[in-house]
């Protein structure tokens, strides 16, 4: 099904844009380290920014690792069941389970999301720096992970997964 | 007690059923908070630690780690490391090998990780030492453990994950492994000189011609990038003249200088390569420490740690025996599954049982990355054997199994020697 690799493409793009963060924050970093050690002054928010910019490079990222396979498992139960059916089952069976456990934080960070968003949910301190859209990024990531791991439940069970197409190969 | 066989019933079944350990941790630690704390509380505890546990100032030293261990390697800062050792070393007994440990230790210093080291000096090192009348078996063996220093030699991603897990401070565990690190480092340099020495076939075959003085001299010329990283990370870290997150920032932006004006290649799709890549790793262990901190909140509310803490406490058995004792499972578990998941499972129930019994965490920490050092290279999961393979499939990861056994012994001695004189492990 098409449909299965757009939503996978897509994921990994959003995804490798997240992995911008990362030059924002080197280049949102040096200054500071250099006003801060030659000027002897501090800019203000920058920490708090990029507390933020990590947040939002998790977050975003979590369906594009899921994609990449990125996600640390133990691989001992492909090695002891194969390509057998008992291997698809329990494939099958960890997914849903997986869907199911997200499903349940997609709810419990969307209830905090919409709390923080009513309340405009700020940081304390010297700079006050809004902390409620990444509570919202929060449950847009782990939302995008659940419909990830639909998608991989379909693939399971239509028998497209890089598993059934190994099998053909060989 | 319930709750606490629930947990880690429902750990188990997951592990062993191949779902991804964080997942597995994070259905953990519903299952022990819903048992514990109502759903409501559950609900509420869930909710808020996603953010909670990602929001942290210390941890944005995890992706800018990662993405300078990219850029060091685009800037290809491994080969022209192995190429300054082997013209330094390759004249001795054993030179080469020799040469292997030395060019792991030193991208060590800036890649922040044991796979990275280990598949970047596999695939220069290996065809090299072949070339010259080594056995593949030690040659395999030389890049699988070496590459293991790329964890315990700072800035190591591992320490970080352990410094947020175990609340340390950063700075204090990368000190800590420095003296260990380089002790390893030697350890392993002297083994290969003696499993060389004691074979003359080997020995006569491996003999290379010494290098002239001036033309050593002037190598050293080609690695004043790792200087600089090396200085300006670890050193600027020590001398208080930048924080953690600032030194990260630092090294990331010079790797990236050193990336754009040293590699050959698209610098676009190198850059852009070593940010997917970054961007995809952060997700997968941060996931891995939101499933921590939940697993971590349940196991304590059941008070097994604490239960833990006292009966070990009631042995009749001295500190060091204490610290083997607890150390154990990581060597056990080393086998099966990768460091950092180890950490994120075991060190929520472990850092309450070192606090009661006034173990140093820094200092377990240690000991903890050298016991994930010998997991990375035992069977069955050994993953350093397979990303050399990977690297050069021309070798046979039985070989290199086979190769670092005298290497697991040596790690074994470390630990027993570390654990015997602490003072070898400094504190800032």
């Amino acid at each position: 099904m098409k449909i299965l690799s757009w939503i996978e493409k897509a994921h990994i793009l959003v995804g490798s844009l997240g992995g911008v963060a990362t030059m924002i924050m080197i280049f949102s970093i040096l200054p500071d380290v250099f006003a801060r050690n030659f000027l002897g002054i501090s800019i203000a928010g920058v920490s708090e920014f990029n507390v933020a910019l990590l947040v939002t490079l998790v977050f975003v990222g979590l369906a594009g690792a899921q994609v990449q396979g990125s996600h640390f498992r133990v691989s001992l139960i492909d090695s002891i069941l194969g390509e057998s059916r008992a291997f698809r089952v329990t494939r099958i069976f960890t997914a849903a389970i997986s869907i199911a456990i997200f499903s349940l934080t997609l709810k419990a960070t969307s209830v905090q999301a919409i709390s923080s968003a009513k309340r405009g949910e700020y940081t304390f301190g010297d700079v006050q720096f809004p902390i409620w859209p990444f509570k919202i990024i929060v449950s847009v990531g782990i939302f995008m992970l659940v419909v990830q791991l639909v998608v991989d439940l379909m693939r399971l069970v239509l028998k497209e997964d890089n598993y059934t197409e190994q099998a053909k190969d060989s | 007690m319930e709750a606490m066989l629930t947990i880690v019933m429902v750990l188990l079944i997951l592990l062993g059923a191949g779902i991804p350990i964080s997942f597995a941790m994070i259905a953990a630690g519903i299952t022990g908070l819903w048992m514990q704390r109502g759903w409501d509380g559950m609900m509420f505890l869930l909710g808020g630690s996603p953010y909670g546990t990602t929001a942290a100032l210390a941890l944005i030293v995890v992706p800018l780690f990662l993405f300078m261990g990219h850029m060091a390697f685009a800037a290809g800062l491994s080969d022209r490391a192995f190429e300054v050792a082997r013209k330094w070393l390759g004249h001795i007994t054993g030179g080469l090998g020799v040469a292997t440990i030395a060019s792991c230790a030193s991208f060590a210093t800036v890649s922040g990780s044991s796979i990275a080291t280990a598949a970047t000096i596999a695939k220069i090192s290996i065809p090299q030492m072949i070339r010259y009348g080594y056995s593949p078996r030690l040659a395999g063996a030389c890049s699988a453990t070496g590459g293991t220093l790329g964890v315990l030699i700072p800035p190591s991603g591992i320490l970080v994950v352990y410094s947020f897990v175990t609340n340390t401070s950063i700075p204090a565990l990368f000190a800590a492994a420095l003296l260990p690190g380089l002790l390893t480092a030697l350890a392993y340099a002297g083994l290969v000189y003696g499993l060389v020495l004691a074979d003359p076939k080997m020995k006569k075959a491996t003999k290379m011609p010494k290098v002239e003085l001036r033309d050593r001299v002037v190598s050293l010329s080609n690695i004043w990038e790792v200087a600089i990283l090396f200085i300006v990370v670890i050193g600027g870290m020590f001398f208080g003249l930048v924080t953690a997150t600032e030194a990260a920032a630092l090294g990331a932006g010079l790797a990236l200088l050193f990336a754009l004006t040293r590699s050959h290649g698209s610098r676009r799709s190198i850059v852009w390569d070593g940010l997917v890549n970054t961007g995809s790793t952060t997700s997968a262990i941060f996931l891995l420490l939101i499933g921590a901190a939940l697993f971590g909140t349940a196991m304590s509310t059941t008070q097994v740690p604490q239960q833990l803490a006292i009966w070990l406490a009631s042995l009749d058995v001295s500190r060091p025996v204490l610290t083997l004792l607890l150390l154990l499972p990581f060597f056990v578990l080393g086998c099966f599954i990768d460091g950092l998941s180890m950490i994120t499972i075991l060190m929520p129930i472990l850092t309450p049982v070192l606090l009661m019994l006034g173990i140093d965490p820094v200092f377990f920490g240690i000991l903890v990355v050298k016991a994930i050092e010998v997991g990375a290279i035992t069977p069955p999961v050994g993953l350093n054997v397979f990303v050399v393979k990977s690297a050069v499939p021309e070798i046979k990861t039985s070989d290199v199994f086979r190769g670092v056994v005298p290497f697991i012994a040596v790690e074994v001695l470390i630990v027993l020697i570390l654990i015997s004189f602490p003072q070898l492990v400094f504190r800032i």
